[in-house]
C-alpha cells in the first residue's frame, strides 16, 4: 500500500502533502510546486525515509527552474505508470 | 486499469486541464481506459465552445474536445458547478431562460454523483487541481 | 468491496466556491450510504470558525452547513490540529463535534478510506 503524492503548488500544498507522506510513498511536483526546489529544499528535506521525489520534466524547464539529483526527473509517461504502481493518488493544491 | 480523471481548474487561471489533458493523452497511449472525465469547480470553463484565445495561444476547449470525441470518452461537467459558472446547454438556457448555450458538444452536464460513481468504478482517480 | 470515501478540504470558505463545492461532494457521497468523512486542513480549518455571520457578504453559511453533517451520518468532522496551530487557533474557537488529529495520525487515517477526494 503506497501512495503517490501530486503537489501543484509551493508553501501550503507541499506543507499539507508532507503531513499525509508515509514512508515509501512518492511526492511528484508539478506546474508551480517545481518553486520548492528553489527553497533550498527544505521542505522537501523533512520527508519520511523511503519517499522518493519526481519532478516534471516540462514543468520544471518552462519556469526555468534546475533540477538536480536525488530528485527524478519524470514525462507524462512516467507519471501514468507511477499511478499504475501506487494505488492511491492525492492531489494537493 | 482504469482511470477516472477530475479537473478542477479553467483554462484562463490554472494549469490543471493542460496537465490533465496531457495526463490523459499518456494515460490512453499505454493502452489504459479512461472511464470517466469530470470536470468540477472553475474546471467548467473548460467545455466552454465561446472562448477564443490568441491564434497563438493553445485552445484547451477546444484541444479537449477532439480528444474526448477521438477517444469516445465519457466527459461530464458539474450541472450545479456550470449553471453558477455560465456554463449550459440548450436545455438548461431554455429552463432558465438564457440568451444563450455555450457546452460543447461532447460534453455532458450531470450531478456530482457522477464524480463519486467514476470515482469508484476507477482502479484509479486522479484529480487536477486548481 | 464496500468503500469509504475521505474528503479533504483545504479552502477558506468564503474566497471561492472551493469550501461549498468540497462539501457538497461529501454530502453527496454520504447520501449514497458510502462511509465518508470530511477532513479539513490548511485553510480549511477557518471553516469551523464560531460566530459565522457570511450574510453579511452575503453568502450561505459554510458553518451551519457543516453543523448538520449529522444528518447525513457523518457524525464528527477531522482536524489537523498542526493546521489549528500554525493559525493560533485553539479548539474552544471551533464548533461543536470535531475530532482533532495529531501530527502523524494523518497519513493512516487518510490510508484507512478507498477513495480520497482532495479539494
Amino acid at each position: 500500500m503506497s501512495t503517490l503524492h501530486i503537489v501543484n503548488k509551493p508553501r501550503q500544498a507541499m506543507e499539507l502533502c508532507i503531513r499525509a507522506v508515509a514512508s515509501g510513498d512518492t511526492v511528484l511536483l508539478i506546474e508551480d510546486a517545481v518553486y520548492e526546489l528553489m527553497s533550498s529544499a527544505q521542505r522537501l528535506n523533512v520527508l519520511p525515509g523511503g519517499c522518493s521525489v519526481c519532478v516534471m520534466d516540462m514543468d520544471a524547464k518552462a519556469r526555468g527552474v534546475e533540477v538536480s539529483a536525488p530528485f527524478e526527473v519524470i514525462d507524462y509517461n512516467r507519471f501514468v505508470s507511477l499511478c499504475v504502481d501506487d494505488d492511491k493518488i492525492l492531489s494537493w493544491f | 486499469m482504469k482511470f477516472a480523471l477530475a479537473v478542477y481548474g479553467a483554462p484562463a487561471n490554472s494549469q490543471a486541464p493542460q496537465s490533465a489533458l496531457h495526463f490523459a493523452r499518456a494515460v490512453v497511449a499505454q493502452g489504459h481506459e479512461i472511464v470517466r472525465l469530470f470536470f468540477y469547480q472553475d474546471g467548467v470553463n473548460t467545455a466552454t465552445a465561446i472562448a477564443q484565445p490568441p491564434q497563438d495561444e493553445s485552445n484547451l476547449p477546444s484541444e479537449w474536445q477532439a480528444f474526448i470525441q477521438e477517444n469516445q470518452l465519457d466527459a461530464v461537467v458539474c450541472i450545479a458547478a456550470a449553471l453558477r459558472r455560465g456554463v449550459v446547454d440548450q436545455a438548461e438556457a431554455g429552463r432558465y431562460n438564457l440568451p444563450g448555450h455555450n457546452l460543447r458538444d461532447c460534453f455532458e452536464l450531470s450531478g456530482l454523483g457522477q464524480l463519486l460513481d467514476g470515482a469508484l468504478m476507477a482502479d484509479r482517480f486522479i484529480t487536477f487541481g486548481a | 468491496m464496500s468503500h469509504s470515501v475521505c474528503v479533504i478540504s483545504t479552502r477558506a470558505p468564503y474566497s471561492g466556491q472551493a469550501a461549498r463545492e468540497a462539501l457538497d461532494t461529501a454530502l453527496v457521497s454520504a447520501s449514497y450510504d458510502i462511509e465518508t468523512s470530511l477532513l479539513l486542513m490548511g485553510d480549511g480549518v477557518y471553516q469551523l470558525l464560531e460566530g459565522q455571520d457570511s450574510g453579511q457578504i452575503p453568502r450561505k453559511n459554510i458553518s451551519a452547513m457543516l453543523q448538520v453533517l449529522p444528518l447525513y451520518g457523518i457524525e464528527t468532522i477531522h482536524v489537523d490540529h498542526a493546521s489549528l496551530e500554525e493559525r493560533g487557533i485553539t479548539p474552544e474557537a471551533l464548533q461543536e463535534g470535531v475530532t482533532m488529529l495529531a501530527e502523524g495520525e494523518l497519513p493512516q487515517f487518510i490510508q484507512q478510506h478507498s477513495r480520497v477526494f482532495n479539494f
